[in-house]
């Protein structure tokens, strides 16, 4: 297991959005999370990488309690994300992006000064991977472009490309494929896919049918609380998945 | 236009080597925290009177100041933050606090300053020699003045592009949040942001007290020019900001001798910039340089 969630609440104000929220992710899988709105799915992303505290329960990323640890430090230790609604630096061009994503520990001024020679060749490494990715994601065209200027679907791509960048353990993606046509949603699956062998995936998303293509294991969410759990075919014909997502 | 002499020009530039020290700090600041700091003017005259302990009590060169203006003023830049508005970050404050909350550490700057120092007014030591340049008179402070302005936006040019801090800096204005997903410690850029913001209003002030005199509202009287150039130049706009303080050390050293050829008094200089803020505001709200505001 890469990445556990043990027993997890977290209230806002007198309402339960996770309520005792367990999980468990293979490493080099693709595990989709789905449910209705409001479920808990993007408040179980955000305590993950720390953007929410937990009220109760711990976090074990590679057996390391992170349940404490702000959302820069767990970036760090490999856990990278996208947002629902696209998250990009705007007024940074393509390849900026990119590399801003790339570690970014140990840099400060001193580098600079004295660490010139060494940072520059680092420089170089990143920019070689920052390209490789950006081909493999087939943006590589718009590296110098700024990214406010890219289409929904471009950005999408970005995103997910800003993700991979750090070489993350595992990437937490918020409905990478929202607002995407079929063929490009098909698209960022295949590249997710393919990168399985590299990492694990846990992938927030409403298009069930693309999840059920995709993915590994399943977890189902409603009201805050894991409801069911397990292969896709599985899922596909369980009771209590029919009932929550037809509202029985 | 027969008072637009080599003089003016001279003049301006001059001008707006000072408003670029001053506005590039409050627009780095507004850009990345999104209030307007107002306790800035008091780090343009802390630098100023901590260049004035180097160079007068203690009988050093100006340039020694100017170095020690730097570091001090970016650490009462770092200060201001750690006491006053990191808090009221992690309590979720409103932009209106936190402008109001700069105002009340401007006034106790200031007062601490008047207290240390008097009210009267004091020149720093240096000499100055006076060259012909072009038909206009330059005196090595301008030259100095303009020398150094310009090696530091070069210098912050070279931050912002080349270097991951300045990267990361712009990264963490344009979107914190994602900037904190990227393992981006938005703290600590903040930190970098207020040394370096209020650094350069440390800088600032030397050179507007060496090019005119030293007073305990030093900085409150720049300060409105300073919002001037960074609302003309687009707010959060660092190359806006570069342009539009030329552009206002023109408008006022123009308008000055305008006001004069009208018979109109010379003491309606500060009107100036507060004529091209309402015009800006009225007509291209988002400046020369900055973007529209886009729905996030």
């Amino acid at each position: 297991m890469i990445l556990q969630v043990q027993d997890v609440e977290k209230s806002f104000g007198g309402i339960k959005a996770l309520e005792g929220v367990s999980l468990g992710v293979e490493e080099n899988t693709i595990v989709g999370l789905i449910g209705p709105n409001g479920s808990g799915k993007t408040t179980l992303i955000n305590v993950i990488s720390g953007f929410l505290k937990v009220d109760t329960g711990r976090v074990y990323f590679e057996g390391k309690d992170i349940s404490s640890l702000l959302p820069f430090e767990i970036a760090r230790l490999g856990i990278c994300r996208t947002f629902q609604l696209t998250r990009i630096f705007r007024g940074l061009t393509v390849l900026e992006n990119m590399l801003i994503s790339s570690n970014m520990q140990k840099e400060g001024l001193w580098q600079l000064f004295f660490n010139r020679k060494k940072m520059i060749l680092q420089e170089k490494v990143d920019e070689r991977a920052a390209y490789e990715i950006l081909e493999f994601l087939e943006i590589n065209h718009l590296k110098h472009e700024y990214a406010h200027s890219l289409s929904g679907g471009q950005q999408k791509l970005l995103s997910l490309g800003m993700a991979l960048m750090a070489d993350p353990g595992i990437v937490l993606l918020d409905e990478p494929v929202a607002g995407v046509n079929p063929t490009l949603a098909n698209k960022i699956f295949e590249k997710v896919k393919l990168e399985k062998k590299k990492r694990t995936f846990l992938v927030v998303e409403h298009n069930i049918d693309i999840l059920m293509d995709f993915c590994d294991m399943i977890y189902v969410m409603n009201k805050g609380k894991i409801v069911a759990s397990g292969k896709p075919e599985e899922i596909q014909g369980n009771e209590t998945v029919i009932d929550v997502y037809l509202g029985g | 236009m027969p008072f637009l002499d080599m003089q003016i020009i001279i003049n301006s530039v001059v001008t707006g080597s000072i408003y670029v020290m001053i506005a590039v700090g409050l627009t780095m600041i507004y850009r990345v925290l999104k209030f307007a700091n107002f306790s800035h003017a008091e780090l343009v005259t802390f630098g100023a009177y901590t260049a004035y302990i180097i160079n007068v009590s203690l009988g050093l060169n100006l340039f020694y100041g100017l170095v020690v203006a730097f570091f001090l003023t970016g650490l009462l830049g770092i200060a201001s933050d750690r006491l006053v508005f990191k808090k009221l970050r992690s309590k979720g404050s409103s932009v209106i606090s936190m402008m109001i909350a700069s105002i009340g550490i401007g006034l106790v700057v200031r007062q601490s300053i008047q207290e240390v120092w008097g009210p009267q007014i004091r020149w720093y030591e240096f000499e100055s020699k006076t060259y012909e340049l072009l038909g206009g008179s330059i005196t090595m402070l301008h030259i100095y003045i303009i020398a150094i302005s310009t090696a530091i936006i070069f210098l912050l040019h070279f931050l912002f592009t080349r270097t991951k801090l300045g990267k990361a800096m712009r990264g963490v204005s344009d979107n914190p949040q994602l900037a904190m997903a990227s393992g981006i410690d938005t703290e600590k850029i903040l930190l970098w942001v207020w040394f370096i913001g209020g650094g350069l209003a440390g800088i600032g002030g030397v050179l507007r007290g060496a090019d005119t005199r030293l007073v305990p509202l030093l900085g409150w009287e720049v300060l409105l020019s300073a919002f001037a150039v960074v609302i003309l130049g687009g707010i959060g706009s660092f190359y806006g900001a570069i342009l539009a303080a030329y552009l206002l050390g023109f408008a006022e050293n123009f308008g000055v001798v305008l006001l004069s050829e009208l018979s109109i008094s010379t003491g309606y200089r500060p009107a100036i910039a507060f004529i091209i803020l309402i015009l800006v505001l009225l007509l291209k709200p988002w400046g020369i340089m900055g973007k529209k505001e886009e729905g996030s």
